[in-house]
């Protein structure tokens, strides 16, 4: 009965499409075109471009409130921001660029590219992928409806206890961090969950692990990083809400809280975290380098096993963000300790890039520009970093500018540089044009130089006893011209975003790039850019790392790569593409079945910040939300992933007979079932 | 090779000038580097003057030589890479570098030898946490309080440091210490976490409520030393700074002398006035001043004691200047001024705020 009761207004179910038996409350939707396509699309490629486009977008406002912050700073006694926004502004900058930009910016890539690069039709799980989205983004806008709703949080990203209980912060703001980030943190682990299954269980034939590509590990070590540190902020951000809202005493430090138990909780998660956000990057500037270097990844092996290395010992190095919080001198040693030695895994990394380069033929696309800016540019945040495991002088680093120039070289110049190579690279395998390489590279220069002079000051001033997260600073001290360079670099890094946003408008117009304009390595590039509904035409088989190269290339005696004269791309490619030696391949794609477009995960996602509403205003709104997210958990678990009648209906349409209907839905509850194409057990064998 | 085609080499040609930008960028940042580290900082961790710091930076620099060492090499390596095997106009695309899939030696060797220079860095930094750690026998002692947004200095009997008085030295914001003397502070926080930071003396230690850190600061000179909060504590962290002041022997002894002083109570004129709006505005609800008042309001927040407010140069969290009556006197009309202050005032008269000023000029 609740299905009925909290059925919204039928306008979703309202436009031109027929009338189907409903299912649940909703007509099963079925159009693969128009703005409802992408609402109710289960296609991991759309839901990566979402992911992709909501990221950028939550960018500019990031990005915006940087730019708010770096006026205030510009001069000493600032008077553009009032202090009480200025903590709104860094707090948000933090939040934004780490949960609602750079996490899902590599959810994008991780989301269209895993299930290309491995061979798969889709991830695992089609529909818990559009209700990952779904949730991150309605997550987002509750956290940033608190800037109309009373005001945003305004103790900063890490909100120590107990600033951040209501004796110190009364203000919703908080309440509005606790809870978005508890929405968004369900994405996350639901994306890590699906994007696991996927890399294990999906993977074309032949696509042994360690034929896997490297970004493709990379990301699935971040996935088992979120999968294990998002439950302990959660914990944390669960005993916080209840501090707050229901008066509890988990960091009430009257009532005998240690308030170190909140920082131990967030670090455990923050670390990890940390490599969260930058492992996916090294995994894209590691398909950029080898394809324009035309090598493979020097040491392939030791790029893979020094990130799964990171991934483990990055759980072992939290408190060093805490050498100054009084831990005592063995935790210190200890943490210093491994601090120091996760630099190892790291440093390996590094200098396998530059190994790739090595006697390479480097082709300085803009994807390339970005590739080695990150290599350069992460190495100085990794050195910084280094330099923090010296513990005792850390204690003179720590909340200063020169931790904020350390994380921002390995946060911008790795994750963010990383990110802008991917957005090139693969830009023509998405949409099929190339962004303009012209204009690339001006937003390249700018961004390489604007982040230097932003960031680079940084380190001068926070050495010199600059504070973070100061509203402002008097004059006198030496920090005056710094700054200013600083402020000056932060709105070159602006410009150099106007740059990218035009070279994305300008470039539309831009001719078809072809299915592998850059010559590349990896399966995705064998596919039509941008590729079918179904991702292959064809099943590939992977023999080789680099499959897609092999398939090109045949090896003379020695060794040199010689171009085949003939060979197969896993789908009908346009005529430019086969101009050398490219053929489709030959194959009826009318059998392939896929999950259909699905209502629930934007019902069930709609629910998480009616709860949130509720809790924080008025519990009936947390009521509605619970009986929705009911309804719509029922309902999407009611559904079978393939609607019956969907499937008739294109078989009938294609003049192709209809299958058993009786099988068709008895087998294809699980997504899993019909996303693979050689079926989930197809790999198992090759497996190692 | 000869047979590419002539458009793409045009816009080769244009590379190596882009190319070159980077180098100039990387001698940009040097230069303002150098310029940034000429200038006049009086809060630099980079100008130890105290054994403390000075260990700190002893660590920091080898440190800081190291990477700058491994800076120059990877980025030298890169931007020779850049240059040298970046394809030139005429390149025959179809000609592939050689293949190379790794070499397992050489990368078994960047494994290590990184991690043996990082053990070195160990080697000479994990007996100093310790050493740090270690509470000297014969130091000064002094009970530092973290508040919103100032700090609270209570300096307990220790007749060898000639502090006799029963209930020791109460001050605010500016922290006297004998130079060349250790002194252990014993840090607490009533409200939230704040972080003590003088960087010429040593490192932060967090301020946290429920707990009491200890830490260690020294002085080789007279002088004052700069510092402030570094742990983001509410609105109004920035304006959370503080002095230390260290003596000469002479200059200690005056100071604890003076310190020692009760102030005398007011009988006549505008300071007697003054005396008597203290309690009647509110003020001795949160402020102490030894021998006139003494009891606070319960449940007021910490407030300064006020005992001997002007032998100190800054207050409200030295952000203002105490020699500046202007200051004193826009403060007493809106603490607001300093935005997050707990201070509240009612509204006072020119009078009222003339009468209280001294009143509070008395309190040397």
């Amino acid at each position: 009965m609740a299905l009925t009761e909290v059925r919204p207004p039928l306008e979703l179910t309202a436009g031109d499409e027929p009338l189907r038996k409903p299912l649940g409350a909703f007509t099963r939707p079925t159009s693969s075109q128009g703005w409802r396509s992408w609402i109710t699309t289960v296609d991991h490629k759309k839901i990566g471009i979402m992911y992709g486009a909501t990221a950028m977008a939550f960018f500019a406002l990031g990005g915006l409130e940087a730019l708010l912050i770096r006026a205030q700073l510009a001069q000493p006694n600032g008077q553009v921001l009032d202090p009480q926004v200025y903590n709104q502004m860094f707090t948000m900058h933090g939040t934004t660029m780490i949960f609602l930009v750079i996490m899902p910016m590599l959810a994008a890539f991780s989301n269209y590219l895993i299930p290309l690069m491995i061979g798969a039709r889709d991830v695992a799980f089609p529909r818990l992928n559009a209700l990952s989205y779904w949730i991150f983004l309605f997550g987002g806008l509750f956290l940033y409806s608190s800037f109309v709703l009373g005001g945003p949080p305004d103790s900063g990203w890490f909100n120590y206890a107990p600033q951040s209980g209501v004796v110190h912060s009364p203000g919703h703001g908080i309440d509005y961090w606790t809870l978005g980030l508890q929405i968004t943190g369900i994405a996350s682990l639901l994306g890590a969950v699906n994007l696991i299954v996927t890399c294990l269980n999906m993977r074309a034939p032949g696509m042994t692990l360690l034929r896997m590509p490297v970004f493709v590990w990379m990301a699935l070590v971040a996935q088992f990083l979120l999968l294990f540190a998002i439950p302990v902020i959660t914990v944390a951000l669960f005993l916080l809400m209840f501090d707050r809202l229901f008066g509890a005493n988990f960091f009430n430090v009257s009532a005998g809280a240690d308030p170190l138990l909140w920082q131990h909780l967030f670090w455990i998660f923050g670390h990890p975290e940390v490599y969260i956000l930058i492992l996916p990057a090294f995994g894209i500037v590691s398909e950029v380098i080898p394809t324009f270097a035309r090598k493979p990844l020097f040491g392939y092996p030791f790029m893979v096993f020094s990130g799964i290395a990171i991934g483990f010992m990055g759980w072992g190095v939290w408190v060093h963000h805490m050498f100054a919080s009084g831990v005592g001198p063995v935790s210190v040693a200890a943490f210093a300790l491994t601090t120091m030695f996760i630099a190892v895994p790291t440093g390996v990394k590094i200098f396998n890039w530059i190994g790739t380069l090595w006697k390479g033929k480097l082709q300085f696309t803009t994807a390339m520009m970005f590739a080695v800016g990150l290599v350069s540019q992460f190495t100085i945040g990794g050195l910084s970093g280094v330099m923090h495991s010296v513990a005792p002088h850390d204690t003179q680093q720590t909340d200063t500018y020169f931790i904020v120039a350390h994380f921002h070289y390995v946060l911008f110049g790795g994750s963010m540089f990383g990110i802008f190579a991917g957005m090139y690279y693969w830009w023509p395998k998405i949409f099929g044009y190339k962004l303009s390489e012209r204009i690339g590279k001006k937003n390249f220069w700018l961004m390489f130089v604007g982040f230097n002079l932003t960031f680079a000051p940084m380190h001068i001033v926070g050495l010199q006893g600059m504070p973070r997260r100061t509203a402002t600073y008097p004059e006198g001290m030496g920090w005056d011209l710094m700054n200013l360079l600083e402020t000056i670099g932060a709105f070159i890094i602006a410009v150099s975003f106007l740059v990218w946003i035009y070279n994305v408008v300008a470039s539309r117009k831009n001719p078809h790039a072809g299915a592998d304009p850059w010559d590349a390595r990896t399966l995705e590039w064998g596919t039509s850019s941008p590729p079918p509904v179904h991702n292959f035409d064809v099943e590939p088989t992977a023999e080789h790392l680099d499959e897609w190269w092999h398939v090109k290339y045949d090896e003379d005696e020695q060794g040199r790569p010689v171009r085949r004269q003939s060979y197969t791309f896993y789908s009908d490619v346009d005529e430019a593409s086969k101009a050398r030696g490219g053929r489709a391949p030959e194959v009826d794609t009318s059998s392939i079945h896929l999950p259909s477009p699905s209502y629930w995960p934007v019902v069930i996602a709609l629910a998480l910040p009616l709860i949130g509403y509720g809790l924080i205003y008025t519990y009936w709104l947390a009521g509605i939300g619970g009986l929705l997210l009911f309804a719509g958990v029922y309902g999407l678990g009611l559904e079978p992933s393939v609607d019956p009648e969907a499937g008739h209906d294109d078989h009938a349409a294609d003049g192709h007979p209809d299958p058993d209907p009786d099988t068709e839905t008895g087998t294809e509850l699980v997504d899993a079932e019909v996303g693979a194409p050689g079926g989930a057990g197809a790999s198992k064998e090759e497996t190692p | 090779m000869a047979d590419l085609a002539p458009p793409v080499s045009n816009r080769d040609a244009k590379r190596p000038m882009g190319a070159w930008r980077k180098p100039t960028v990387v001698a940009l940042v040097m230069a303002l580097v150098l310029t940034g580290c000429a200038s006049d900082a009086p809060q630099s961790a980079l100008d130890p003057a105290g054994p403390y710091a000075r260990t700190l930076d002893g660590l920091f620099n080898p440190v800081m030589w190291v990477a700058t060492a491994v800076f120059v090499l990877v980025q030298g390596v890169i931007v020779y890479s850049v240059f040298k095997w970046r394809r030139r106009a005429g390149d025959d695309d179809d000609a592939m570098p050689a293949q190379l899939h790794g070499n397992t030696k050489l990368e078994i060797g960047w494994t290590i030898l990184p991690a043996l220079v990082l053990a070195l860095v160990a080697i000479f930094t994990i007996p100093v946490i310790f050493e740090l750690h270690a509470k000297p026998a014969d130091a000064l002692e002094v009970s530092v309080t973290g508040a919103k947004y100032w700090w609270g200095y209570t300096y307990g009997t220790q007749p060898e440091f000639g502090i006799t008085q029963a209930d020791g030295i109460v001050t605010a914001n500016e922290l006297h210490i004998p130079a060349e003397q250790t002194v252990l502070l014993r840090l607490t926080s009533p409200d939230v976490i704040h972080s003590f930071w003088a960087p010429r003396l040593n490192g932060k230690a967090d301020v946290v409520p429920g707990r009491e850190h200890t830490w260690l600061l020294e002085a080789d000179k007279p002088g004052v030393y700069s510092g402030q909060c570094g742990e983001f504590c509410g609105t109004s962290h920035a304006n959370m700074r503080l002095k230390v002041v260290a003596h000469d022997q002479a200059g200690w002894d005056d100071w604890v002398e003076r310190m020692q002083r009760v102030p005398l109570e007011p009988v006549t004129g505008s300071a007697a006035r003054g005396f008597q709006l203290f309690a009647q505005k509110g003020c001795s609800g949160c402020h102490q001043v030894d021998g006139a008042y003494e009891t606070v309001a319960p449940n007021s927040p910490a407030a300064p004691n006020l005992t001997h407010l002007f032998s100190r140069d800054c207050f409200a969290g030295c952000i203002y200047d105490l020699n500046d009556r202007n200051e004193m006197e826009a403060w007493l009309r809106n603490p607001q001024r300093k935005a997050g202050s707990l201070m509240v005032v009612g509204a006072l008269s020119e009078q009222e705020i003339d009468d209280l000023y001294a009143y509070l000029e008395t309190l040397e």
